[in-house]
């Protein structure tokens, strides 16, 4: 065993039914080191982590931490070997207060009473230390997100651990704070600590780490220092695989301009501005692609375009028309069809029949009813829509959440893209679908378009976006990138760098 | 595909008659212990209704009801909201219908006081649940705290106005002076209390099953009762249709409350009731927040409710065991309803 390893994982292997999470990774992290895992979405960075943290039990593989080998790691002994983690999504009570949240479940008990004052100053110790500044006695609700990462932070280092593991630590802070934060990680590794940290973002990684490894579809890669490394380089490293097959459609002959969005801010609901003045229009007859990780204003801008979310400043029109900030049952008569994101949560109602599902895209249409419903008329459309978009699994009255995934998705493409919509929203219109209903859903946007639809696609799948886009925009950080059109498509791996937000130069 | 269904029915009727079942084995025993004649008791207590004519249409009139409350509750429910004032809305309704028929002398035909007082029923009812339902659509706090607490302060004002306001002074009760006959509810089975009550009950039953089957309003309400995020998208604003939803809510149990003052009691009287508006949620969830099956389980009640009576006079057994009876029943119910919903979540994901 190597001396200077704190941590070392040798041949880890994870599978979850028919996905191999992971396949015989090898990973080491040096002492005073900070190691960057970079990889993309489902590359098994977090299954990683959380395999070191003992909260996955890997199915095969050596863990070594500090020269102990443990051959069943729990969260609790991973704590006591001196691993500590900051999760992704914070683990506070936003009742308690700093010191309460920090020494949650490891109060500093004498003769049965919690040492609050000891509390307070040790917090007090360590944030001088590293430059955390907090109180103690501040309540976390009303704190910002920047804050409250620190209160993780500090309640890692509450515990006497050698490692600190960082899941995307920086997705949900500003440039500012993101500055600081670096600031508190080089402190840290000048005391000894080795850190772990999983990023999206590339010029971070090039700023923080030391070495980074790359993992691809749950193996190791690669592992090479960063110094050396270019950020084109290290998103060459990450995509790496073999150009896409495109898939294969006509000429575009776009018409005119459907849907106009200007100068669009928009403000989520931690008060963080995820979308930071974009424009674009998408014509009639083309597929506007808009790819990107995943967390970078793009479901922000989807809800905004469809009523659901407030825009700060800027406009949207629809045919000419303002629909900036219009309700969502006024957006619904117009002829837009949506496919969301969250499709069980908005896409579909799962307690409700298909019949039900379908109509309710059409309440505005009096055709069905004006108060009392036609009821005979409504199942008659709902059969021949089953019948169009071939939906499985339907017996009188089936409940949509009784269907398969992919078949719930071709109710929401039958309730939303059956009466020809001039525009459509299609929001990760394939996630979470098997290869043939990926391509049911692909043919039907492509077919759209065919017939003169304005089709915008917003996908965290570049393959996805490549393969059906006629123009494709590039978004990070809330803003678009750069844009290009289908001929002139640059290979994946600088796509990918813009997309990890690397400026664009040309 | 029939067989199936058939099947799935018998199921059903299984799964929601069992804890009705055990409920009466357990009552049974407990009767066995306490009573000297347990048989007396027993049967009074089940059949009890269906000894005469008259206990019949006793206990018909307190299904109408029961019914018309369960109705009340289910309204709420279908919207995904629960109201538990129901028994204060039930006060206010009941107090109004009585200072409209006794103390406003309204120039106007006997059988139009009596509409008004029915409509002014409704109306306090909506009125007293007002304030949590704005509270709930505007700032959504949680109703269940705010009718609840809205719950306790009815039975107290009406109290207060009963005894210091509108009370018979020839009287030793708590209560206003009768309404004049003439303007009470036409009775269909005298000398019991049952009257058009029950007619207007099964009414609004079939409305409510229309509403809910065949209107886009009632489609709106359940889209926003079992899936809010979903309706949200479709355009349908939850707050709105919760905000009505409730108002029409406390309006039932508000004419609940007013049929009690026209056809059964024929004046307020301090504490009238027995738990006509707390047992509308109960029989509510019990029926399955549907309008056909809360018909059953208002008509189970109603038979314990008047089989309590009967049994407190043939035998030696308190009018409260119905009460015992009724949290075992509502108990097995409950946990059972948990169950199936496990069941169909676990189905979903």
């Amino acid at each position: 065993m190597i001396e200077n390893l704190t941590v070392h994982l040798k041949g880890i292997s994870k599978r979850f039914g028919k996905k191999q999470a992971l396949e015989k990774v090898d990973f080491e992290l040096k002492k005073g080191e900070i190691h960057a895992i970079v990889g993309e979405n489902g590359a098994g960075k977090t299954t990683l982590v959380n395999c070191l943290f003992g909260m996955i039990q890997p199915d095969e593989g050596e863990i070594t931490i500090n020269g102990i080998r443990y051959d069943k790691l729990s969260p609790r002994l991973a704590v006591e070997a001196g691993v500590g983690m900051v999760h992704q999504h914070f683990k506070l009570i936003p009742e308690f207060t700093v010191a309460e949240n920090v020494f949650l479940g490891q109060e500093i008990i004498k003769n049965g009473i919690v040492q609050e004052k000891l509390q307070n100053r040790r917090i007090e110790e360590l944030s001088k230390r590293y430059g955390l500044e907090v109180d103690p006695l501040t309540p976390i609700y009303g704190m910002s997100v920047g804050m409250r990462q620190r209160v993780e932070i500090l309640r890692a280092l509450s515990k006497d651990i050698r490692v600190l593991v960082l899941d995307e630590p920086t997705a949900v802070l500003t440039p500012n704070e993101v500055d600081q934060l670096f600031e508190v990680l080089r402190k840290l590794v000048a005391d000894g600590l080795s850190i772990i940290f999983i990023s999206h973002h590339l010029h971070e990684i090039m700023r923080i780490a030391d070495r980074i490894t790359v993992l691809r579809s749950g193996k190791k890669h690669v592992t090479e220092l960063t110094t050396g490394l270019s950020e084109l380089e290290i998103a060459r490293l990450i995509i790496g695989r073999d150009q896409s097959q495109v898939l294969k459609h006509s000429e575009a002959d776009p018409g005119d301009v459907v849907l106009r969005v200007e100068d669009v801010l928009i403000t989520d609901s931690r008060g963080a501005q995820t979308v930071k003045g974009v424009s674009f229009n998408v014509r009639e007859g083309e597929v506007v692609g808009l790819a990107g990780v995943a967390g970078n204003g793009q479901s922000e801008l989807a809800e905004a375009i469809i009523g659901m979310r407030k825009v700060d400043a800027g406009r949207i029109c629809y045919l000419g028309q303002d629909i900036t900030n219009i309700s969502v049952s006024q957006l619904r008569e117009k002829e837009i069809g949506v496919i969301p994101e969250d499709r069980l949560q908005r896409g579909v109602n799962p307690y409700m029949t298909i019949a039900q599902n379908i109509y309710t895209g059409s309440m505005n249409d009096e055709s069905y009813g004006r108060i009392f419903l036609k009821l005979d008329k409504i199942e008659q459309h709902a059969m021949d829509l089953v019948k169009e978009y071939d939906i499985r699994g339907v017996d009188d009255g089936t409940f949509v959440g009784e269907l398969s995934g992919g078949n719930i998705q071709k109710v929401v493409l039958a309730r939303e893209l059956s009466s020809q919509p001039k525009l459509v929203i299609a929001s990760e219109p394939s996630r979470g679908l098997d290869i043939g209903a990926t391509e049911f859903v692909h043919k039907q946007l492509l077919e759209l378009r065919n017939n003169r639809s304005a089709v915008f696609l917003l996908s965290t799948e570049l393959e996805e976006v490549l393969s059906l886009s006629d123009r494709i925009l590039i978004i990070h950080g809330g803003r678009i990138m750069s844009e290009f059109d289908r001929h002139s498509i640059p290979d994946e791996a600088v796509l990918s760098a813009f997309m990890l937000g690397v400026e664009n130069k040309s | 595909m029939k067989a199936k269904t058939l099947l799935g029915k018998f199921e059903t009727f299984i799964s929601r008659s069992l804890p009705v079942l055990i409920g009466l084995v357990i009552s049974f025993v407990i009767m066995l212990i306490i009573s000297d004649q347990p048989f007396t008791a027993f049967v009074s207590f089940i059949g009890g209704s269906f000894f005469d004519l008259y206990s019949f249409g006793s206990m018909l009139s307190i299904l109408s009801i029961l019914l018309i409350s369960g109705l009340g509750g289910m309204v709420a429910l279908k919207a995904g909201a629960i109201n538990i004032g129901g028994e204060g809305q039930l006060y206010l309704g009941a107090m109004t219908a009585a200072v409209i028929a006794i103390y406003l002398k309204l120039p106007a035909p006997d059988f139009v006081v009596t509409i008004l007082a029915i409509l002014g029923g409704m109306l306090a009812g909506a009125l007293w649940i007002l304030i949590p339902a704005l509270l709930k659509s505007l700032l959504n706090v949680n109703e269940i705290v705010t009718t609840l607490m809205s719950d306790y302060m009815a039975p107290l004002l009406t109290a207060y106005f009963v005894n210091n306001v509108i009370r018979n002074p020839m009287s030793g009760n708590a209560e206003t002076v009768r309404i004049p006959q003439t303007m009470q509810l036409f009775k269909l089975l005298p000398p019991s209390k049952l009257n058009i009550s029950i007619i207007l009950s099964i009414l609004l039953l079939i409305c409510l099953q229309i509403f809910y089957l065949r209107t886009k309003s009632g489609l709106k309400q359940q889209m926003v009762g079992l899936h809010p995020s979903f309706a949200e998208a479709m355009g349908v604003k939850p707050q709105k249709v919760i905000f009505t939803s409730l108002l029409a809510s406390g309006a039932i149990f508000g004419l609940s409350g007013a049929l009690v003052t026209l056809g059964i009691e024929y004046r307020f009287l301090q504490g009238f009731s027995p738990g006509y508006g707390s047992l509308g949620l109960t029989i509510a969830l019990m029926g399955g927040i549907a309008p056909i099956g809360i018909l059953w389980s208002s008509i189970l009640y109603s038979v314990l409710l008047y089989g309590a009576t009967k049994m407190q006079v043939n035998a030696d057994v308190p009018f409260s065991l119905v009460f015992l009876l009724q949290g075992i029943i509502v108990l097995l119910v409950t946990s059972n309803k948990f169950n199936i919903s496990f069941g169909r979540r676990e189905k979903n994901e």
